[in-house]
């Protein structure tokens, strides 16, 4: 008997318990109509599209960093990565506030600029950006570490700095590693809830006006927004589960196929 | 020319070089002399504890990597996503030279390259061709070449044709091998123990 194993397959059970039972009374025992109305999808789909585009804003924006970090020795960086994973979600959310807040001159600035992050799918997808980056990081950065350097290093002989070593020696050589952590990062902005109930409780823009994100309407069914709101927060519970648990899956599935 | 005088270390490894290589040179050492650490120092990628590294004449010693002129080709070193054309001509690309087509099949003939295909799924010894005259085609002002000639099958006759074209385009070769044996197919040999060079002829 294999006890390390045993006890490992154990504890992940516990983990996973609550889930279990969640999907099994939201889609059995307490299974209610008012958990998958159009509305509770229109939110899950906004959650899913404003995820997805802050994934790519994850990837367009730092995998520079994970490289930069793999490759360099930059210990400063690498610890202001985790200040936003260290903060309560619903501070980043004031913050974001505060930032584009008319009361500051850093918030009258963006405003003139037309950049308005309250109640918005913009201010939604930085909010998930802010989330995710780090996680997308932390994904990025082992993967080209476990990357044999020397052809970025016979590309940097030849005159290619470490952008254009990055752009045309590692990412086309790093697809499955990419599509990973994005869809890691992006299963991690699924499930964000305090910073976003704050600065976008709702957005009120084309084509989700007056939408919810799918874990700010989970909340509100909780909270009674309807009667037999409970029923309906927990089949809306499991419905998101349903949703989010393939792009977990798919992400670790690439996870193993880039080692 | 390159001419390094230097001293780096690598952890706990020593190095202290002096070595003069003009045309082709054969460092020669057993394993852990410090061969690598000693081309990797004249490249660029370890920091020099004191000292300086001049090629062709302009002191690079706080240049960057990318702006030395010195490549730097291991076993490693193949692009594996590119095709065997594209990889020959990628470094030249780089630097903006134009790309002449009889010189590249010369080399490409010259160096045994009858094949072609996705580098990455060519065999050791087919990638460090490719490597090998990728960075010939470049025209950089000198080539390292740490075990990059290890798995070739007519290693001596390659390293002897391989001298020649590099000659012919003015860039220095050095390159690393564990016997001093080696020092014939060079116009220098230097062999390095405990991280300390000496020059042998």
């Amino acid at each position: 008997m294999n006890w390390l194993r045993a006890v490992s397959i154990a504890a992940v059970v516990l983990l996973l318990i609550p889930i279990a039972v969640l999907l099994y009374y939201g889609l059995g025992p307490f299974r209610s109509p008012a958990g998958y109305t159009a509305a509770v999808f229109r939110s899950i789909e906004l959650s899913v599209v404003a995820s997805a585009v802050a994934a790519l804003i994850d990837f367009g924006l730092f995998t520079p960093v994970a490289y930069y970090l793999a490759r360099g020795n930059d210990a400063i960086v690498e610890s202001l990565i985790d200040i936003p994973v260290g903060i309560p979600h619903p501070i980043i959310g004031v913050a974001l506030l505060i930032l584009d807040s008319p009361l500051t001159p850093t918030g009258q600035f963006l405003l003139f600029l037309g950049i308005n992050f309250f109640n918005t799918i913009l201010g939604l997808v930085v909010a998930l950006v802010v989330m995710s980056a780090p996680i997308y990081i932390k994904a990025m950065q082992p993967f080209f570490e476990s990357r044999d350097a020397s052809a970025e290093e016979f590309a940097m002989g030849l005159g290619a700095s470490r952008m254009r070593t990055l752009v045309s020696i590692v990412l086309p050589d790093s697809v499955s590693g990419v599509v990973s952590a994005s869809l890691i990062a992006m299963s991690r902005a699924l499930g964000e809830f305090g910073s976003i109930s704050i600065i976008a409780f709702y957005v009120l823009q084309y084509p989700f006006y007056g939408v919810s994100p799918a874990s700010v309407t989970i909340f509100q069914l909780f909270n009674g927004a309807i009667p037999g709101g409970l029923n309906a927060a927990v089949t809306a519970s499991a419905a998101m589960i349903l949703v989010a648990l393939p792009i977990t899956v798919a992400g670790h599935f690439f996870r193993r196929r880039s080692r | 020319m390159i001419e390094a005088r230097l001293r780096a270390h690598a952890g706990h490894f020593r190095l202290a070089a002096q070595v003069n290589c003009s045309g082709v040179t054969c460092v020669a050492g057993r394993n852990g002399a410090g061969k690598t650490t000693l081309l990797r120092a004249m490249a660029g990628f370890l920091k020099l504890d004191e000292g300086h590294v001049i090629v062709g004449g302009l002191d690079v010693t706080r240049l960057p990597v990318e702006k030395r002129g010195v490549v730097l080709v291991t076993p490693g070193s193949a692009i594996q996503h590119l095709d065997v054309d594209s990889h020959l001509i990628w470094g030249r690309k780089l630097v903006g030279k134009r790309i002449q087509e009889d010189q590249v099949s010369k080399v490409k003939s010259e160096l045994g390259i009858d094949f072609g295909g996705r580098v990455g799924k060519l065999s050791l010894g087919m990638r460090e061709r490719v490597s090998l005259a990728t960075a010939l085609l470049a025209e950089p002002k000198a080539i390292l070449v740490d075990e990059a000639f290890a798995s070739l099958h007519d290693r001596e006759e390659f390293i002897m044709a391989y001298g020649r074209l590099l000659v012919g385009a003015r860039i220095d070769l050095v390159f690393s091998s564990q016997v001093a044996s080696d020092g014939k197919l060079g116009d220098n040999l230097y062999l390095i123990d405990e991280g300390v060079t000496t020059r042998s002829n």
